[in-house]
């Protein structure tokens, strides 16, 4: 059989700063027959997004292609122009990409949009079909919409549309369902099969999730040291060394942080002003009371909207709570709070691109905290730190979040979502905090990656008895890391069990809401 | 150029005598013949007949006497007004008959025809409804509709767009006519633009969009003759005027809370023989050749040349002496020490120049006295103000060292200067608004100018305007330095113009003005 | 409807302190209108004390203030010391000189900016090198080069401002826009540097957006990705640009106005400072203050027209 696609001699640099390259690739080859659905694995930053943009056409900016030969359906598409790639792309590809939402021109309503990929002649009605057949139940409503009235499986859904509006031979996704959450992740999953099953073309899936793959393609390649090897699927799950942290009790009775009937509604205070600034408020707290003993790892799962996020804030002092008390180590907090404490309680972010500074090299990254801690020789905490090398700490630092010690010259652009992930929790680390909270941290990270950070963060809780807490929609993820399960609705805690006993024990609607998400999901794992 | 209101009554109405710019003599203008009887006190002014205003009614001597009302009226605090008062109380005017005037002085005042030029006689059947509601004020300006405005000038307003342009039409009805009977004036139209700067003016000049520039200053008119020879410009160089530029020392009295440094300067400058000695330092040709390339003559007193026979003939400017000058200090307890000057309390002589810095001629000026004054070891130092804020430390909180200045005298005769020689007049800047005369020689320039008011002959008001010019070189309570030339430039084709020392220059005899056929 | 209000209620605090500003601010320079009469020979003391009085009876500040602010909402701005005219006929033909000045300066930058902006490849490079040529040069320097150009090439515009009185026929237009050329050439090209990086950053930034990438990888036509994805994904911050610049249209042109003789607001609101014309200070600054708000708000109107996101915030 043909193929429709095929790579021969692929290798790929990546530029960097000062005439540096890094090889990513170094001649590999990759064919996919007619129909057939292959699926690429591998960790974040392993350059599987370049391989889909140079077979599309479009090479990542500062990345380096060469290829001994690129076909598709019998054509060389090394020696089209640019103008023919496009009409290819046109007429006979059909891409979907990670980030829905942001795949949308906000300017244009959805109905234009899908129009615009239309070859020739298109009419309402066409659009209209070609959104209710991929499972959007009101096309009326999403026609008319823009896109961030939507949500990101819609947005999802009308890029698959427009994907197939040209009935492609290939289609090539990247990351098609990591952005979303776990409901939706299951219904394009879904969906992507039957659409595969109706329309027969070959599929290129691009994943850091073998799980994904699993569910999706025939067979899975995976990315190492350069070269595409077959995935051989693990059949152990990675559950082992989990379980043997959280079996360490730790008994203590006076909790390190008590939350008591913490209240934040926004506009009721300073009126006048909110009346001149109109700005988003966050989700409200409506009195949330979380207790958390020293060493514990308790996970606070909610959707979105729930407030989880304005409870981390709260807690770790951005935001000032209008009602109720934070206890830290049995003492009341207040919004200010000394630098001490400030390194005592980390907060690691979801979005790591907005927090750290893209012109400061990683050192530099992990050296500030130190540098301004270290001005106050009086913590007991970081004295010890003092007389020790900065640098010494900085490399223990990317050593416990596995960065070789060359990524330190790096800037955090140059970085992926993942090693910036990592960064970011070095930072957190280098302070030696004793309560760590983690804002969706793991959310955007691969599987492997997110399996080392765990690890880490099992290893450090060990080690200094390292409290964490986490703010997490991902139930299935939470129940693997934590000891406890708060769920949280409408900004209220509305119950709290060990997580041994979560499912069974579950008894709100918000809770089982949860559960049948996370049910849903291919069972894989 | 920068047309005031006072060019544009000067081109739009007429007086009823006149000053011939070029003989500094009064001529018959609107009153034909004029008789002075009672010892000088009374002058019966004989009216022109068939004169008309410019809307065509009639002018007679019911205008003149509403004229002098409006003048004379206190609550409408005309400028003109301190014209007419005479030794406290207001001239009197009296109609004869339709045609004829009487002017009624207090006491025999001797330059009292001079009075007449320049007041603008006003229509009466357009004014009187404005006066008899206290409304002249805001009615009655350059910015009323044309049709509302009449005067007895060469020409009348067609267009007035406020900071931007003034055209004028010939007035068809004018009285004047030139010496071969043809009526004047010769142009038809007469267009003044207003612009910013005269860099603004000297561009469009050159760009071919002026005829007539008047009032340049010496660089413009430098630059402007190096095009003369290609563009058929020709320049005017009328001589000196009325103006001076003088260096004006703070002789106030009445300076509260003085600093220290301020206190020891007045005490210098309070010394004649300190004055003298910067008089003598000072370098005029030089400046009349930096400054003014030339354009202006070296001034030993505020009489300037234009002032024809009032200059005191034996006073000539003094050249720059240093050796004397430094004698004259040395005679004065000043010493030297490394090259810097010191007072006999060992205090160095150090002071502040102030300058407008908006005029460029000044700044200048004040540069090159510097010069001069670091030749005696003197440490001055120059700032530039802002024009109101330099107005209002010489004229109102005397705080100030020493100022360069632009004055002007107000008329050729000796009048012109009262401001400036009475001691409580509003231009005595060296020590403003005292009450008695500080000095023995002040006191006797009172006595002088007042006495001169009321002489009529011509040879003992000379004499007695000499003294005061004699008293004020060996005081100099100021330092004249120069007096810039009146300078102008003219598209070639356009002749008749003529400089004139007294307002409003060169426009005087506008309606002369013609193009060569 | 609720930002409608309290965007008027900013214009309105702002507006009033810009005035109580100017107010404060002039009666603290040195010297008044009559500060230059004092050196008239032939007026006395009293005379000009009497002047004074005359014009404002009313010492103190806070009293011509509030004196000032009840005429004001009565619409009567006063009159002018210099030009013995009422302050509002006196502005609003200047402004109208100024407007049309700075309008045509805007819309010629503007048209420039863009399709020279939009330009790519060598060309772009080429208007970058231009852009940072034009931006090094004050902008003095180079209206002064164009005035002695054109003065050199005889074609300066003659000075005087047609009016409408005589009638708005081809002719007058025609030498009203003779007249323009110049000094509106100055400004767009004073102009213009901002114009074209913001428009060529906007574009570069654009063309990487997600959603024009998408585009791309659909193959949708060159055309349609450009007017449809890369402009709007640009136009947010042009838009507030474009708003600052109709915002200053009667505050950036005074010195071309001044080098060039436009009679504008900038010339006259110069010399009304340098007299300390108060009247005209503070009414000329008022309207200045009222174009930048409604710049501001011209900008924040389009955004809305543009941007479904701000609709629905501001719903």
């Amino acid at each position: 059989m043909k193929p429709v696609l095929s790579i021969q001699e692929l290798s790929l640099d990546y530029r960097l700063s000062k005439g540096k390259q890094v090889r990513v690739l170094r001649g590999t080859s990759l064919a996919i027959g007619q129909g057939e659905a292959v699926g690429l694995l591998g960790p974040s930053g392993s350059g599987k997004t370049s391989i889909l943009r140079f077979i599309l056409g479009m090479p990542s900016p500062g990345a380096e292609t060469r290829c001994a030969a690129l076909q598709f359906e019998g054509r060389d598409l090394l020696r089209m122009t640019a103008r023919e790639r496009h009409t290819l792309r046109r007429n006979r590809m059909g891409v979907i990409f990670q980030d829905p939402l942001s795949r949308f021109s906000p300017f244009r309503r959805i109905s234009r949009q899908v129009q615009d990929v239309f070859p020739r002649r298109y009419s309402r009605i066409d659009t209209l079909r070609c959104l209710s057949d991929v499972g959007l139940a009101d096309p009326e409503r999403i026609a008319s919409s823009y896109s961030h009235q939507l949500s990101g499986g819609e947005c999802q859904r009308i890029a698959i549309a427009q994907a197939l509006v040209s009935e492609p031979s290939l289609l090539l996704a990247d990351e098609p369902s990591s952005a979303l959450d776990t409901v939706a992740q299951r219904h394009i999953l879904d969906l992507l099969i039957k659409v595969r099953a109706q329309h027969g073309m070959a599929m290129l899936v691009i994943s850091h999730d073998p799980a994904t793959l699993l569910a999706l393609v025939d067979r899975i390649l995976v990315m190492r040291d350069g070269i595409l090897y077959d995935y051989d699927p693990p059949r152990s799950t990675l559950r082992g060394s989990q379980r043997s942290i959280r079996s360490k009790e730790i008994e203590t009775e006076v909790p390190l942080l008590e939350v008591r009937n913490l209240r934040l509604q926004h506009g009721s205070s300073r009126r006048w002003r909110s009346w001149l600034e109109s700005h988003q408020p966050h989700p409200a707290l409506q009195g949330v009371n979380l207790a958390v003993r020293p060493g514990e790892c308790v996970a606070v799962v909610g959707g979105s909207g729930s407030g989880k996020s304005t409870l981390a804030r709260c807690i770790a002092g951005i935001d000032a709570p209008q009602a109720g008390v934070i206890y830290f180590a049995g003492s009341p907090l207040l919004h200010t709070r000394p630098l001490l404490l400030r390194a005592h309680l980390q907060l690691i972010l979801q979005d790591t691109v907005g927090s750290l500074n893209p012109r400061l090299t990683v050192a530099q990254i992990l050296e500030e905290p130190l540098r301004i801690h270290q001005r106050r020789p009086t913590m007991s905490h970081i004295q010890s730190s003092v007389q020790k090398d900065t640098k010494d700490r900085i490399n223990r630092a990317l050593a416990a979040v596995s960065l070789p010690v060359e990524y330190s010259e790096r800037c955090p652009p140059q970085l992926s979502g993942g090693e910036r992930q990592r960064v970011a929790i070095a930072r957190a680390l280098v302070l030696h905090p004793s309560l760590l909270l983690l804002d969706e941290a793991l959310t955007g990270l691969d599987h492997e990656l997110q399996q080392s950070v765990l690890e880490l963060l099992g290893a450090l809780r060990a080690q200094m008895g390292l409290t964490c807490i986490h703010f997490s929609h991902d139930l299935s993820q939470m129940l693997l890391v934590a000891d406890r399960i708060a769920v949280m609705d409408e900004g209220r805690i509305v119950e709290s069990h060990p997580a041994a006993e979560f499912s069974r024990a579950a008894r709100h609607p918000a809770s089982l809401r949860l559960l049948d998400a996370m049910l849903a999901k291919p069972e894989e794992r | 150029m920068d047309i005031s209101s006072r060019a544009v009554t000067s081109i739009t109405h007429a007086d009823l005598l006149h000053i011939n710019r070029k003989t500094d003599e009064v001529e018959p203008s609107l009153a034909k013949s004029w008789q002075v009887s009672h010892g000088g006190q009374t002058y019966t002014l004989h009216l022109r007949q068939g004169v008309r205003f410019s809307d065509g009614s009639p002018f007679t001597a019911d205008d003149v006497l509403f004229s002098f009302q409006v003048y004379l009226d206190p609550e409408l605090n005309a400028p003109q007004r301190d014209l007419l008062i005479i030794d406290g109380s207001p001239m009197r005017v009296v109609k004869m008959d339709a045609y004829t005037v009487r002017c009624d002085l207090p006491k025999p005042y001797a330059a009292a025809t001079r009075l007449f030029d320049g007041l603008a006689m006003l229509p009466r059947h357009l004014l009187e409804p404005l006066v008899r509601t206290k409304a002249l004020k805001d009615a009655w300006t350059i910015g009323t509709s044309p049709s509302q405005l009449a005067g007895l000038g060469p020409f009348r307003l067609k267009t007035y767009r406020p900071g931007q342009t003034l055209i004028f039409e010939r007035n068809p009805y004018y009285w004047k006519q030139d010496s071969a009977g043809r009526s004047l004036p010769y142009l038809d139209e007469v267009d003044f633009a207003v612009l910013p700067n005269q860099d603004a003016e000297s561009i469009r000049f050159a760009a071919g969009q002026l005829d007539f520039l008047a009032g340049l200053s010496a660089d413009s008119y430098a630059s402007l003759e190096k095009l003369s020879s290609a563009q058929s410009i020709q320049m005017i160089d009328g001589g000196p005027g009325l103006a001076f530029d003088l260096l004006l020392f703070n002789l106030n009295t009445d300076v509260a809370a003085q600093p220290q440094a301020a206190a020891r300067a007045q005490k210098w400058f309070a010394q004649e023989a300190f004055r003298q000695a910067i008089s003598l330092a000072i370098n005029r040709e030089q400046l009349v050749r930096l400054v003014f390339e030339n354009h202006a003559v070296p001034l030993v007193s505020p009489v300037t040349p234009a002032s024809r026979s009032w200059a005191d003939p034996k006073l000539q400017p003094e050249k720059q002496d240093l050796p004397r000058s430094r004698a004259v200090l040395t005679a004065g307890g000043f010493r030297w020490q490394d090259g810097s000057l010191f007072d006999s309390e060992g205090n160095r002589v150090q002071f502040t120049i102030i300058a407008s810095a908006s005029n460029r001629q000044q700044g200048e000026i004040a540069t090159l006295l510097q010069h001069n004054f670091s030749a005696l070891g003197i440490d001055s130092r120059i700032v530039s103000l802002e024009f109101r804020s330099y107005l209002q430390r010489i004229t109102q909180s005397h705080d100030f060292d020493v100022a360069v200045m632009a004055l002007s005298a107000g008329d050729s005769d000796p009048n012109g200067n009262m401001g400036l020689w009475l001691t409580d007049g509003a231009l005595h800047l060296w020590n403003l608004g005292e009450k008695q005369p500080a000095s023995a020689w002040e006191s006797e320039i009172d006595s002088l100018m007042r006495r001169q008011l009321y002489v009529t002959d011509r040879k003992e008001r000379q004499s007695l305007y000499y003294r005061v010019q004699e008293i004020y070189a060996q005081k100099l309570p100021f330092l004249s330095l120069a007096a810039p030339n009146m300078l102008g430039a003219v598209r070639g084709g356009l002749l008749g113009v003529t400089p004139s020392a007294l307002d409003p220059g060169m426009l005087d005899n506008i309606a002369s003005f013609y193009w060569k056929k | 409807m609720r930002v409608l209000a309290r965007r008027v209620l900013h214009s309105l605090i702002s507006l009033l302190a810009v005035s109580m500003l100017c107010f404060a601010l002039l009666s603290a320079a040195p010297g008044d209108y009559f500060s230059e009469l004092r050196l008239e020979p032939g007026i006395s003391q009293q005379t000009l004390r009497a002047m004074e009085r005359q014009t404002d009876p009313r010492r103190s500040l806070a009293e011509r203030y509030v004196f000032w602010c009840e005429s004001a909402l009565r619409g009567d701005f006063g009159n002018s010391l210099s030009y013995h005219l009422p302050v509002a006929s006196l502005l609003s033909e200047r402004i109208a000189n100024t407007l049309m000045l700075s309008a045509a300066g805007l819309f010629g930058a503007w048209v420039l900016g863009l399709a020279l902006g939009m330009s790519e490849g060598w060309f772009a490079s080429l208007v970058r090198v231009f852009t940072s040529l034009l931006w090094s040069i004050p902008e003095p320097v180079l209206a002064l080069v164009l005035l002695l150009a054109a003065l050199k090439l005889h074609t300066l515009a003659p000075l005087t401002v047609p009016t409408s009185e005589a009638g708005w026929s081809l002719a007058h237009f025609q030498s009203l826009a003779g007249q323009l050329v110049l000094p509106s050439l100055a400004m767009a090209i004073g102009y213009l540097p901002v114009v074209i990086h913001h428009v060529q950053r906007g574009l570069v930034a654009a063309r990487e957006a997600p959603a024009v990438e998408a585009a791309r990888a659909h193959g949708l036509p060159y055309r349609r990705i450009l007017l449809h994805y890369i402009l709007p994904e640009a136009a947010n911050p042009l838009i507030s640009l474009f708003g600052l610049g109709v915002g200053s249209l009667l505050s950036a042109s005074l010195f071309v106005e001044v080098l060039f003789g436009w009679p504008g607001l900038g010339q006259l609101l110069l010399n009304a400072i340098l007299v300390r014309d108060t009247n005209i200070v503070v009414a000329g600054v008022l309207c200045s203050a009222v174009m930048l708000i409604a710049g501001n708000l011209l900008a924040d109107i389009l955004l809305w027209l543009h941007d479904p996101r701000i609709r629905e915030v501001a719903q």
